[in-house]
């Protein structure tokens, strides 16, 4: 295992304007708390190019999932802009939101959520049939990813037949299958050792960069951020951009391999 | 199918404890409804089916009342009226030691004049003669089926009790209709000829006139012709009317009846609810996952809709094949009560018609729906969340306590406000019935937050932290704790007030006894309908009795039921006693000059029920039925429980001044001081001849017969009971069993870190015991408003009668015991089975 893995070139500053699937501008959130305003989210501007990777750092509390919940269309900001693959989110209604997610979007969770009664192969087929038909197109593409990430014998089995890895890889796939324009991943490895969860984050490096995806994934782990193009960090509720070379060393100084440490 | 259905049906099957419990819970409820319909209408059915080939192919008849028609009526009508088609009937009812427990009909008929009304008199076996009924003396006919199973041959005699005498006819022929819609109408008729029929009443005159009139206005006319040619007092009506004037009198009953069958609905639904929610929770986050990757609202509902919709269709198709058989048995308990209180029925087989079963599944997917509609809310209110934790819920039911314990208030108010409006509408009544007993099963959370947080304190020091876990889980799980604990509530709550209101009943009906029943010894003549006497007492008999050493004077009683523009009504004439008057508490009336205005025959005594029935008053006029157009004043209203349908007495001297009708029906005999009961009653019963049958009763075997039958009128409804009960429990089961279910990692980590299994079973226990608890002091007060409504709006608005609410002190502590019994019994389950788990299981991710 890479345990220095700061093996990407910074992305090229010079480079013409690229297309933006991701692109929000003063974005504002907070919560009421028993009588009070609690703001998680201040002015927060942030663009992601198609064809980023990009990791979301902060510690618990400090808002990475409330962005990743308004960047997925699943919450609301108070005020500001959202705009996703050239959709305003703000401007949808509640429906149209979701219907934006099943067409753009792609998901990895913390906790695989995969459905426990359907199998292996159903399980990837799903968003597809989501989006639109189950085709032999679309069940070539989700047995050739299965293939990719070494689970194509598992097709047939049902999620509880599965180990947490397994389990993972098979989350990677669904969220790939339907080719969105973005991929959102909360956690990824929070659930795995850290073994199995650097094999993760390898085929997720790369399926990711091999389709040309674009990532955002919110995380703690500093290994995942040193495979990342950019790291933002969240800080007093604005996302600031953070030095991923000084992330990854510190990722490599911190104590056990994947130095998957809570705090920031 | 697509992904997502498939996902949910193996969903289903991988639980299929919860869907056997979804499943049975809509079955038990819809076989309560499916089974007490399908008693109702196969009684309806076999009442209507007789009755139509009786009356046969007549239009209208002409009725006598109280006093009979006279014979030559018939000539009169032929001639005068110009109506050829008519026919004389002569009915009554007759016993027979060959069919006990039975009472048959007896139909006297012209076999000339028959053929245009009942045309399945022809219908005869080989070698049989109509004309047999005329030229045999005491010819009878009946059908093969009832001389097979009374064991009468043809040629051989036949022996009946009719109106107290015994008479033998000869049995000429069996009658074969050939189609089983008119067996079942003949099942219970026997048939002779009209002198014959009179013969065996011991009386002459016609019970009616059949008469078959054209549509149209040579109908009209011929029909103005008959009523010039009438008699005072007969009346003409519609065939249909009197056939629906004994329908309307189990109009209550039936009420009753599908009311408390509905309950069992209601607690099925219960069941549903719980399940289907269970099933949600259970998924909660799974469907925010769904809902993450673009599972629109609509295709959750759609989802959980279509599970809901097939475990509906599921335990609906269950529950009316269970009905169907539930209803077999329970048809005979309805046919005994209509026997017992109203009329003579039989029923043969049930009637499964499609409009039932299509009621029963309509209730079933209907019911299945209502139940599901939190279920479905819940699952469709799924956030698009990554993760969601079970105390988030929780919170949110938390904070719904304050508002549903308001609605529980505004539902009570609204219930009492429903109660008090001054109607007599039975449909009203229950509605406010029903929204008392939900306004207080929805305090049940705000009861439970309060009642753990006294009860806290005290098992933290009695039990130690067990104790306390125990308590607070119950708050902690408030979602499913409170339907749970609303649910034992109100199946308790409706066994307490079932409870109460019948031993109100009772024990009013046991002092209405004990002051109706003055006489020492009763006389009447065996009865085809157990709650009153029928039939006359031959006058020589009747002064025979008269004069047994030991006896100090009597009562005498005649009473017949006739139509009346009151409906079917009983009127009754009574000789009193002067020591008989105890037997009258009235409810309204001047009690001073009662009794002098009654015996003058100035006055009339009508009771309770028939006062209530038709807003009548001290001093109202009432009209006389089969007098032209006779009144008299109403002297007072007295208390009675005798018959809902309402009961008019006047005096003996105003009977014999309106009827000419000296018979008897019963007497009530006062012994001397020092006579003994038993020892006149022998000296009677030798008086009696051997062509007589009577029947003598003491005082005392009279009121035990009464409450015997007041137990078994009473039996269907402890057998409602009882079910309503089953299905609630079965859904308290259900409760604590997702609750322990969503505690099992909890209780996991519990168990390793030391906690014994005994320990495990110790605290499941205990929380379910609480909950009992909780429900048992909350039932109390629900169940004595339930028993308080029943009695004071219910039975009032069904029956008329006014009945009075005893309450024993024993009461709160069945109450509680039931739900705390109920609750541990539920629990056993739940808590065998996590004491059982082992924690590595428990523990494991789902």
């Amino acid at each position: 295992m890479d345990s220095t893995p700061d093996t990407r070139p910074d992305p090229p500053a010079d480079e013409g304007p690229t297309e933006s699937v991701v692109r929000l501008d003063g974005v504002e959130k907070s919560y009421a708390e028993g009588g009070r305003t609690h703001t998680v989210l201040h002015d927060v501007d942030l663009e992601i190019a198609r064809g980023e990777f990009v990791v979301l750092l902060g510690p618990s509390g400090s808002g990475k999932s409330t962005l990743l919940n308004l960047v997925a269309g699943i919450d609301l900001p108070d005020s500001g802009s959202i705009r996703i693959a050239e959709n305003e989110l703000t401007g949808l209604r509640e429906r149209d939101r979701t219907l934006f997610r099943r067409a753009h979007l792609g998901f990895v969770f913390q906790f695989f959520n995969l459905l426990p009664t359907l199998t292996v192969e159903e399980n990837l087929l799903l968003p597809v049939e989501l989006k639109g038909r189950v085709d032999e197109a679309s069940r070539r593409r989700a047995r050739r990813l299965l293939d990719r990430v070494g689970l194509a014998d598992r097709a047939d089995a049902f999620p509880d037949r599965l180990s947490g890895g397994e389990q993972q890889r098979i989350a990677l796939c669904r969220a790939l299958v339907h080719e969105p324009d973005l991929i959102l991943a909360d956690e990824p490895t929070g659930n795995l050792d850290p073994e199995t969860g650097e094999k993760i984050l390898d085929l997720l490096d790369e399926l990711v960069r091999a389709d040309g995806r674009t990532l955002l994934a919110v995380t703690h782990s500093r290994t995942l951020a040193a495979r990342a193009d950019r790291v933002l960090r969240i800080d007093g509720g604005r996302v600031v951009e953070a030095d991923r070379q000084a992330e990854a060393r510190r990722a490599a100084s911190l104590l056990g391999p994947t130095g998957d440490a809570d705090s920031p | 199918m697509s992904l997502l259905g498939r996902s949910s049906r193996r969903f289903l099957l991988r639980h299929p404890g919860q869907l056997v419990l979804t499943v049975l819970g809509v079955a038990l409820g819809v076989a309560v409804v499916v089974s007490i319909d399908l008693a109702i209408l196969s009684s309806r059915a076999a009442f209507q089916v007789s009755t139509e080939t009786v009356a046969g192919r007549a239009t209208h008849r002409i009725e006598g009342g109280a006093a009979r028609l006279p014979d030559d009526l018939l000539a009169r009508i032929r001639r005068d009226a110009r109506v050829r088609t008519s026919a004389p009937v002569v009915e009554a009812y007759g016993l027979s030691d060959a069919l006990p427990g039975r009472a048959l009909r007896i139909l006297g008929v012209d076999p000339f004049s028959e053929r245009p009304f009942r045309p399945w008199l022809g219908l005869g076996g080989p070698g049989f003669d109509l004309t047999a009924l005329i030229t045999e003396p005491g010819g009878v006919v009946v059908t093969a089926g009832v001389a097979e199973e009374a064991g009468w041959q043809v040629d051989g005699p036949v022996d009946l009790i009719v109106e107290g005498r015994r008479v033998t006819g000869t049995l000429v022929g069996v009658i074969d209709t050939g189609d089983d819609l008119g067996r079942q109408g003949l099942r219970d008729v026997l048939i002779a000829d009209v002198s014959t029929a009179q013969r065996f009443l011991g009386d002459d005159g016609l019970d009616r006139i059949d008469l078959s009139l054209p549509e149209g206005p040579a109908g009209e006319a011929a029909l103005a012709r008959v009523e010039r040619v009438v008699p005072e007092g007969a009346t003409v009506s519609t065939a249909g009317a009197r056939a629906q004037d004994m329908q309307g009198m189990l109009r209550a009953f039936d009420l009753n009846l599908t009311a408390l069958s509905l309950l069992a609905l209601v607690f099925g639904m219960f069941l549903i609810y719980n399940a289907m929610t269970f099933s949600v929770v259970q998924r909660r986050e799974l469907l925010g996952g769904l809902r993450a990757i673009g599972v629109t609202r609509r295709e959750i509902f759609r989802m959980v809709m279509t599970e809901a919709v097939w475990t509906g269709a599921a335990g609906t198709a269950l529950g009316l094949v269970a009905g169907v058989l539930l209803g077999q048995g329970l048809v005979g308990l309805v046919t005994r009560t209509i026997n017992d209180l109203y009329f003579v029925l039989s029923v043969e087989s049930v009637t499964v018609t499609p409009g039932l079963l299509l009621k029963g599944a309509a209730l079933g997917i209907g019911a299945t729906l209502l139940a599901a509609i939190p279920a479905i809310r819940e699952a469709v209110s799924s956030e698009p969340r990554t993760s969601m934790v079970r105390s988030l819920g929780e919170a949110r039911a938390r904070e719904l306590v304050p508002r549903l314990g308001w609605a529980g208030v505004a539902m009570g108010l609204g219930g009492v406000g429903l109660l008090a409006i001054p109607t007599r509408s039975l449909g009203v009544g229950f509605g406010g019935l029903a929204f008392v007993v939900l306004g207080i099963a929805a305090l049940a959370p705000v009861v439970t937050v309060f009642a753990t947080r006294v009860v806290t304190p005290v098992l933290s020091r009695t039990v130690g932290i067990l104790g306390t876990m125990a308590a607070r889980g119950v708050v902690a799980s408030l979602s499913r704790t409170a339907p749970a604990i609303a649910s034992l509530v109100v199946a308790v709550s409706v066994t307490v007030g079932l409870g109460v209101m019948i031993s109100s009943f009772r024990s009013t009906l046991v002092s209405w006894l004990d002051y109706t029943l003055q006489a020492d010894v009763y006389v009447s003549p065996p009865s085809a309908v157990a709650s009153r006497a029928d039939g006359t007492l031959p006058p020589d008999l009747v002064q025979r009795l008269a004069s047994t050493p030991g006896i100090d004077g009597m009562s005498t009683y005649r009473g017949e039921i006739v139509p009346s523009e009151y409906g079917e009504l009983r009127i009754v004439g009574l000789e009193l006693d002067p020591r008989g008057e105890g037997a009258f508490r009235f409810r309204a009336g001047d009690a001073s000059t009662a009794f002098e205005r009654f015996r003058a025959g100035e006055a009339l005594f009508v009771s309770e029920p028939f006062a209530y029935r038709h807003g009548f008053e001290p001093g109202d006029e009432v009209g006389i039925p089969g007098t032209g157009g006779e009144t008299l004043p109403i002297a007072a209203v007295f208390t009675d429980f005798g018959s809902d349908q309402g009961v008019v007495m006047m005096g003996r001297t105003a009977w014999d001044r309106f009827f000419d009708d000296p018979g008897v029906t019963s007497l009530g005999i006062f012994l001397r001081p020092d006579a003994s009961p038993d020892e006149v009653i022998a000296r009677m019963e030798e008086r009696v001849g051997a062509g007589q049958a009577v029947v003598i009763n003491s005082n005392r075997s009279l009121r035990e017969s009464s409450l015997v039958v007041f137990d078994r009128t009473f039996a269907i409804t402890g057998v409602l009971r009882a079910l309503a009960f089953v299905v609630a429990f079965i859904g308290v089961i259900s409760a604590l069993m997702a609750l322990q279910l969503e505690r099992s990692r909890e209780l996991g980590v519990l168990r390793a870190n030391g906690l014994t299994p005994g320990q495990v079973w110790g605290m499941v226990t205990a929380q379910t015991g609480l909950m009992g608890a909780i429900a048992g002091i909350l039932a109390v007060p629900a169940g004595l408003a339930l028993a308080a409504v029943m009695i004071f709006v219910v039975n009032k608005r069904s029956f008329g009668w006014t009945l009075e609410m005893t309450v024993g002190p024993e009461i709160l502590g069945q109450s509680v015991a039931l739900a705390v019994i109920g609750a541990l019994a539920a629990g056993i389950w739940p808590a065998w089975r996590m004491s059982r788990t082992s924690p590595a299981v428990a523990l494991r991710d789902e």
